[in-house]
Order: structure tokens, then sequence, then C-alpha cells
């Protein structure tokens, strides 16, 4: 786990949250290229930061009008858990993010949004407004810390009016890959057979230090579980422990 | 339809009382020891400001009518843009304390905005060294865009072709909007782009063969510091 330096020896500590979001048009297949990516923050500008999914390299711009109310708790344990999360979005936004309409309700009725892949960071800013640097374990110089990694599971529409005010929020609810991975190991069989039907993939740190699931790993098609390979031909193994070599 | 108000800018030139709240968003946690801890979320630290009306209105007065009308369409959804400077009784808010005469004023213009430094380049100005550009407390204003900015420190010129003021928030303006190079409003010229976030309902009282209009709470501005917006009254949110 990489170390915070940003929150050492200081009682004041200034931040905000950074999202992205990988959705797909509705109608659109998934394998297609039309894959579209929201970023947005809380910041209070766009920030374009040095954080990226496999290298670390490429900076992404996170829109700060972009109708993002707040983000739900989520747990950072010492060891990889498996927890959910929350993020409020202003139902009606001003603002038409990346690409067209990608705000609001439209982000959650004309996009498959359930299933999306979400990251959370969180940035540290100084005295003058502006996101701090750090250099992680690896020595690399980053800008954003994941918090969360996760997937989008449901959605739900909030509608409060009476007849002065109307207000409109859409609530994400998001669940880390970790439940996800667990959910599909739910109820399998101990078979060879049952071990490759679920795609599951494997956890791995990037080069920016970011846990990922293996899809993402650009030429690694070693999607499937491997614990059962073995098992069969050691099955009819015939072990002679006592012969001499 | 769409109208252009200065309703509320009437609302400020009769102001009683005007309360300003610059506070950020803050959270402090005190440990048993007594040892405050702080954590900032980093806003665009919009202005509020309160601004009371005790003054009763004419209703038989077309300018009331009108205003009250402008109040109604204005409601709580379209911007407005006031100024401190168009009312000589609040000549004195927010008044410019720097030695800049208005023409040297009018020759600064915008070289960068990083952050919450703000470095304007000098031109043809001619100010003596020793001279304040701005003191603690001075607003400055990019003009075309309607964000007031506060001087956190007096800046006295020295040389060079530059001066930095160091403001009270950090520029959020995106640089696409392109404010290189613009002028510079200062001290009371500088321009609030607000809406009323409760717009008070009025009540009418009876005055002979008229009524008199007083509004039932105090207006409520608080600067709107979304996307720019480029006309008049253009929709909140």
């Amino acid at each position: 786990m990489n170390k915070i330096q940003f929150v050492n020896s200081t009682t004041n500590i200034k931040v905000a949250e950074f999202i992205s979001i990988n959705v797909t048009p509705i109608n659109t297949s998934v394998n297609t290229a039309s894959v579209v990516t929201l970023n947005i923050s809380t910041s209070y500008r766009n920030e374009t930061c040095t954080v990226d999914l496999t290298t670390g390299t490429t900076a992404l711009t996170f829109e700060a009008v972009s109708g993002l109310l707040n983000v739900g708790e989520y747990h950072r344990d010492l060891q990889s858990s498996s927890n959910d999360t929350s993020i409020s979005l202003d139902g009606v936004s001003q603002t038409q993010i990346q690409n067209g309409a990608l705000s609001g309700i439209g982000l959650v009725l004309n996009y498959n949004i359930k299933g999306s892949p979400l990251t959370i960071w969180r940035g540290f800013y100084d005295d003058s407004g502006n996101l701090m640097t750090y250099t992680d374990g690896q020595g690399r110089t980053r800008q954003l810390i994941q918090r969360f990694y996760g997937v989008v599971t449901s959605f739900t529409i909030t509608e409060n009016s009476d007849p002065q005010n109307l207000y409109y929020s859409i609530v994400l609810n998001c669940s880390s890959i970790k439940t996800i991975l667990s959910n599909n190991v739910v109820g399998r069989r101990t078979n060879h057979d049952d071990f490759q039907h679920q795609t599951l993939g494997y956890m791995y740190q990037d080069g920016g230090g970011n846990w990922q699931l293996s899809a993402t790993k650009t030429g690694d098609n070693s999607d499937y579980d491997t614990s059962m390979d073995q098992v069969a031909p050691l099955n009819n193994a015939y072990f002679n422990f006592g012969q001499k070599p | 339809m769409t109208i252009t108000t200065t309703c509320l800018q009437t609302i400020v030139n009769h102001a009683e009382t005007i309360n300003l709240n610059r506070r950020r968003v803050i959270g402090i946690q005190y440990t048993k020891s007594q040892i405050a801890n702080v954590t900032e979320t980093i806003t665009r630290l919009p202005w509020q400001i309160k601004v009371k009306n005790s003054a009763y209105y004419d209703y038989a007065d077309p300018a009331t009518r009108a205003l009250v009308e402008q109040l109604d369409y204005l409601d709580r959804r379209y911007v407005e843009t006031i100024s401190f400077s168009n009312n000589a009784n609040l000549s004195y808010f927010f008044k410019y304390q720097g030695d800049l005469t208005p023409s040297q004023q009018s020759q600064l213009t915008v070289n960068s905005f990083t952050g919450n430094t703000l470095v304007l380049n000098v031109n043809s100005a001619n100010i003596s060294a020793g001279r304040y550009v701005v003191k603690q407390g001075d607003f400055v204003q990019i003009v075309g865009f309607p964000y007031p900015f506060t001087a956190l420190g007096d800046v006295v010129y020295v040389s060079g072709s530059t001066v930095t003021i160091t403001t009270h928030r950090p520029n959020f303006i995106d640089p696409i909007n392109g404010y290189a190079n613009q002028h510079v409003n200062w001290g009371n010229a500088v321009e609030f782009q607000v809406f009323c976030n409760n717009m008070p309902t009025y009540t009418f009282v009876k005055a002979g063969n008229t009524a008199a209009i007083t509004f039932d709470s105090e207006f409520q501005l608080y600067e709107y510091t979304g996307n720019l917006v480029t006309n008049i009254n253009e929709v909140v949110g």
C-alpha cells in the first residue's frame, strides 16, 4: 500500500474525489468500440491528472461542473475486502460532459450504466488550490490515489418535491470488484469444467500500482481459473514414494 | 421570451443591511486532547450576499410594478449581474484602496491565472515604484468573467512588466474561455453574477389609494459559478 505523503504532519487537508466510469450507449454491444468514459470530480475546476489504468502516465481530464453531488462511504482495509459504495449525481445537470449529454438522467437512461466499471481516486490540494503530486512506492510521480475499483450494480432515481421545490437525484450503487469476483464463484462445483466455465480473471497491479482485473491487461488472455488444471492428471498418477531414484 | 432584468441591482441599491458569507466548506474534529483537525473540501467559494431591504415601495409607481414583475420573472432560476458601483450611497462598499489611477487600471491585462496566483501585465501603465497596485482586501475581476476575487495581501509595484496578486480563491475559469490579455475591473466596479435562492414573497400594505409593498425576508444572493453564462438571465442549473 502506497504511503500518502499529503496527510503526514498536517492538521489541514483539502481533498476532492475523482471518478471515472466507462459506459456504452443503449442498444450498442459492449464489445464494440463505443465505450464512452465519463470523468467527473468534486473539484472546483477541471483537472487533467496523471492517472491511468495501465501505464500510470496517460492524463485524464475530470469535469468539475458535472453534477456530482456526493461520494458515499467506502472502506479501506489492510487486506483486499468486499465493500460497496454509492455515488450521488444531480438529476438535471447543467452541462454536457464529453461526447454528448452524458450527465444526470441522460447518463442512466441512455447508457448501459449497470455493469459499468468505475474507479474512484482521491486528490489532495495545496493552499494555492493546486493539485499536489507525490511519489509512489515505485518511484512514479502521481497526482491521484486510487480508493475504489468496482462496477455499477444498480441505480435509483429520486424525486423530492413540494409545491415550491423540486429535486431530482440519481444514486449509482457500486460494488467492489472483489464482490463481483466472489459472486462468480458462489455455488461453483469443484471440478475442472466448472472452473473453466466462469471467466473470472485475476487481480494484478498495473504499472501505476493500481489493482486491476486481468481482463484489462493488454495481451493477456489467461482469464480462466487454472486452479483445477492439474487435478485430473494427478488423480490417475501413481507415486511410489519409497522407490529408489 | 427572455427579458433583461435590473431588479436585483435595484434591491442592492436600496439595501439597508448587507451580510457577506465567505465561509468555506470545512469539517473540524477535536481530539480528546482538544487538538483540532481540519478537513476542507476545496470549492469555488461562491459569494453569498444577504441583502435586507426594509424600504416600502409604492405600488402605484410604475417602477415598482416593473420591479416586482422582474423579481417574479427571475424567481430562483435566473441569474443577474450586479455591481456595487451603481449607487453613490454605496460608493464606499468594496472601494479600491490601491494607488493606481483609473487610467492606469485600464492598462493592466491578465498574463496568467493559475491556482490563486494572478499575474497581470503592466503594459504602458507607467506605475511608479513603491505604489500599491492593490491593498489587502481589494477586489479584482477579469472583464467578461463575472467572478470577483480579493487580494490576500498588499501588492507593491517594484519594477518589471508584470505584477502578481494572490487571490482569496483559486482560479476556476477554464483558460479555454480566453481570459488571457483581458482587462480587469477593480474595487467596487467588479461584477457579481448571482441568483436569489430564496426569492422572497411580498406583502401589500394598504396606504390610502395605493399600497406599499414590503418584502417578507431578506434576499439571499448566491454567486453562480457554473458554466459561463453568456446571456444575461440564462437559466441556472
